[in-house]
């Protein structure tokens, strides 16, 4: 009875030592997982309820996926500071980011002063390079100002998600390898196959003429080569007369490398947290 | 003082005239200035007309034995449906006309055949011909695959062509425009110097046996498309070679002929000169001229099979040199299988180049 009773207990123990464990595990995968679950923060109120629910779900989806944060903050003012330093201290204040380096991106629109900030960091520096921020900025600042900031986020986190996908895939978007929206690359694949087309429809009329070739054999003799008495061809005499010249120009067209003085990557700035680096772009509406 | 010399701008064709103040000729249309040398010589090279051989010429040998008929054993079978004549050995007793096929055929007097200078004879006999064609049937992809099966063979004749061959020593003078061009580069601008030079050539060549089939009824296609004979087997004309063989008698005269010649002596003779001017980057032709020199037309018998065969209700015309069992002929094309080919490989071809261009881009 005795016994029983005490391995009863040991049991006991055991299971209880194994829920601690299990949520003390839990616990540690959370977070690893997110640090920050609220991907929308809408304090400027540019969205409705729907609109927020729906935001946040996709971009929760997103970051899980790729596991870098994306997040949209909207604030009233940036209380005096620029833009930048706002995000970027917005950002780490808030816990955002995964792993060790805050990897992630935020798109941070502030009403007081018509400004918008990127914000990336860690490993989401390198996903979006600055000539991926300029295709972010391009596509949502004629949202920003018509007033469809619903529209403009639902953009951001579309070209969000194309933009991680693009790095899983071993390759970022960047000025060596550049984003085309879908349209684009509908255009560019249809293209690509009629150039194709066009490669099988030279092949076929190539067969088709050989093969033809094969059925004829008759054909009018113009010359007669064989005919001319060996060694009888003897030039006699030879002028060669310079008449004229003629000169022509043509303006040499210099390649100008559109996209301001860089190449590829992203330019980065000190921030608060992480891996103390971060890259970004502001912009106006 | 103008000097006022009537001479055509080498570069736009315009009246000329000297330059007092530059020394210079300068045409004052296109403002190109040239020395006057330069517009002499340009001159002097100027061939205004072409000029082909003239076969008509003193200088041109031809024989003009006729042969005799009666004496030779030989007779003209004449079709009284298509108008052919042939000829033949009296015994040969021809029982269809070898161009129509028709039946009615009179027996005439050989007369104005001329006895040929030498002849080929025939190496090849009718089972050559035969075998020949069922080779020239096999290995064709787009060929009906019933012609093979459904032809039949109409009719087979051995015929000895008559050709006149021209012999031709003749002086030839060409004269082409050429560029050269040259390009640099000077600041932001790309220049491109083209000179235009006159290049003028003269020199001598000759042809041998130039051959051109002097039968109205043969197909001249079909005759050139049976060269080359090998002429170091032609012989010496003799009545007996025509046993068991059909001879066309000519319906062309050497005169009617020798433009056939003559523009496949052109072409030989302007590549010839052609391959001999280097240099430019461009030379094109502007006027050639032949003369000749010393010109020999001989007639001469060359061997041919004639095969005729019968696919749905139509002629197919073959021929076979009698002496090198060159085999010619075109052959009908069967639409379908030449839709599924091409079909086929116009498929294959752009879904594998679709595919290289996914994968490479």
């Amino acid at each position: 009875m005795k016994t029983e009773s005490a391995g009863r207990r040991l049991a006991n123990r055991q299971l209880k030592l194994l829920v601690l464990l299990l949520l003390g595990l839990y616990c540690f995968g959370l977070c690893a997982s997110a640090a920050n679950d609220t991907k929308v923060v809408d304090e400027a109120g540019l969205l409705t309820y729907e609109e927020e629910q729906e935001l946040q779900e996709r971009l929760s989806g997103i970051a899980e996926e790729y596991q870098s944060d994306v997040v949209v903050a909207t604030v009233d003012s940036c209380r005096g500071m620029d833009v930048q330093s706002f995000t970027d201290r917005y950002y780490y204040e808030n816990g955002y980011g995964y792993g060790p380096e805050i990897d992630g991106i935020i798109l941070l629109v502030s009403m007081q002063e018509r400004r918008f900030h990127l914000a990336t960091r860690g490993s989401a520096i390198d996903t979006f390079t600055d000539y991926g921020l300029e295709v972010i900025d391009d596509e949502i600042t004629p949202y920003l100002r018509e007033g469809e900031y619903a529209k403009a986020f639902e953009t951001f986190a579309d070209l969000a998600e194309e933009f991680l996908e693009e790095d899983e895939n071993g390759l970022p978007y960047d000025t060596n390898h550049v984003y085309e929206d879908r349209s684009a690359r509908l255009v560019n694949s249809m293209i690509h196959f009629m150039f194709a087309m066009g490669i099988g429809l030279f092949a076929a009329i190539v067969t088709l003429v050989v093969l033809f070739q094969q059925l004829r054999s008759v054909h009018v003799k113009n010359e007669a080569r064989d005919y001319v008495r060996s060694g009888s061809f003897r030039v006699t005499r030879a002028n060669d007369i310079f008449l004229y010249r003629t000169v022509s120009r043509r303006k040499i067209e210099r390649e100008n490398s559109s996209g301001g003085g860089h190449g590829g990557g992203s330019m980065t700035h000190s921030a608060p947290g992480g891996g103390g680096r971060a890259g970004g772009r502001s912009g106006s509406f | 003082m103008a000097d006022i010399l009537e001479y055509k701008c080498p570069c736009c064709g315009g009246a000329i005239q000297f330059d007092s103040a530059t020394q210079k000729m300068k045409c004052p249309y296109c403002d190109t200035e040239f020395e006057v040398d330069t517009l002499r010589q340009f001159e002097e090279e100027n061939i205004e007309e072409d000029q082909d051989p003239s076969w008509s010429a003193d200088n041109v040998a031809q024989s003009g034995d006729e042969l005799d008929g009666d004496q030779e054993g030989l007779v003209t079978y004449v079709c009284e449906s298509c108008g052919g004549q042939i000829v033949a050995d009296r015994n040969m007793a021809a029982s269809s006309c070898p161009y129509c096929g028709n039946s009615v055929i009179v027996t005439k007097q050989l007369s104005g055949m001329l006895r040929p200078d030498f002849v080929i004879p025939f190496k090849l006999d009718k089972k050559a011909a035969e075998d020949r064609l069922r080779h020239h049937l096999s290995g064709k992809v787009l060929l009906p695959s019933l012609f093979k099966k459904e032809s039949r063979i109409k009719e087979i004749k051995g015929i000895y062509v008559p050709f006149w061959l021209y012999d031709c020593d003749a002086q030839a003078d060409i004269r082409c425009r050429a560029t050269t061009i040259n390009s640099w580069r000077q600041g932001d601008y790309m220049y491109t110097e083209t000179r235009h030079y006159l290049v003028a050539r003269s020199g001598d060549i000759g042809f041998d046996k130039v051959p051109a089939d002097g039968s109205l009824m043969l197909d001249d296609a079909l005759m050139d498309s049976l060269e080359p004979y090998d002429y170091s087997e032609a012989v010496d004309f003799q009545t007996a070679y025509l046993a068991g063989y059909f001879a066309d008698k000519y319906d062309q005269s050497s005169q009617d002929c020798a433009p056939r010649a003559n523009s496949r002596m052109r072409a030989s003779t302007q590549s010839a000169f052609l391959s001999t001017i280097a240099g430019y980057a461009t030379c094109v032709p502007e006027h050639m001229n032949i003369q000749l020199k010393q010109g020999r037309i001989r007639y001469a018998l060359l061997p041919v099979w004639l095969l005729d065969t019968v696919y749905k209700g139509q002629t197919y015309t073959f021929a076979m040199n009698g002496q090198t069992g060159k085999f010619i002929g075109n052959l009908p094309t069967d639409k379908g299988k030449a839709f599924a080919v091409a079909g086929g490989v116009f498929a294959v071809t752009t879904l594998l180049s679709w595919l290289l261009m996914n994968f490479l881009l």
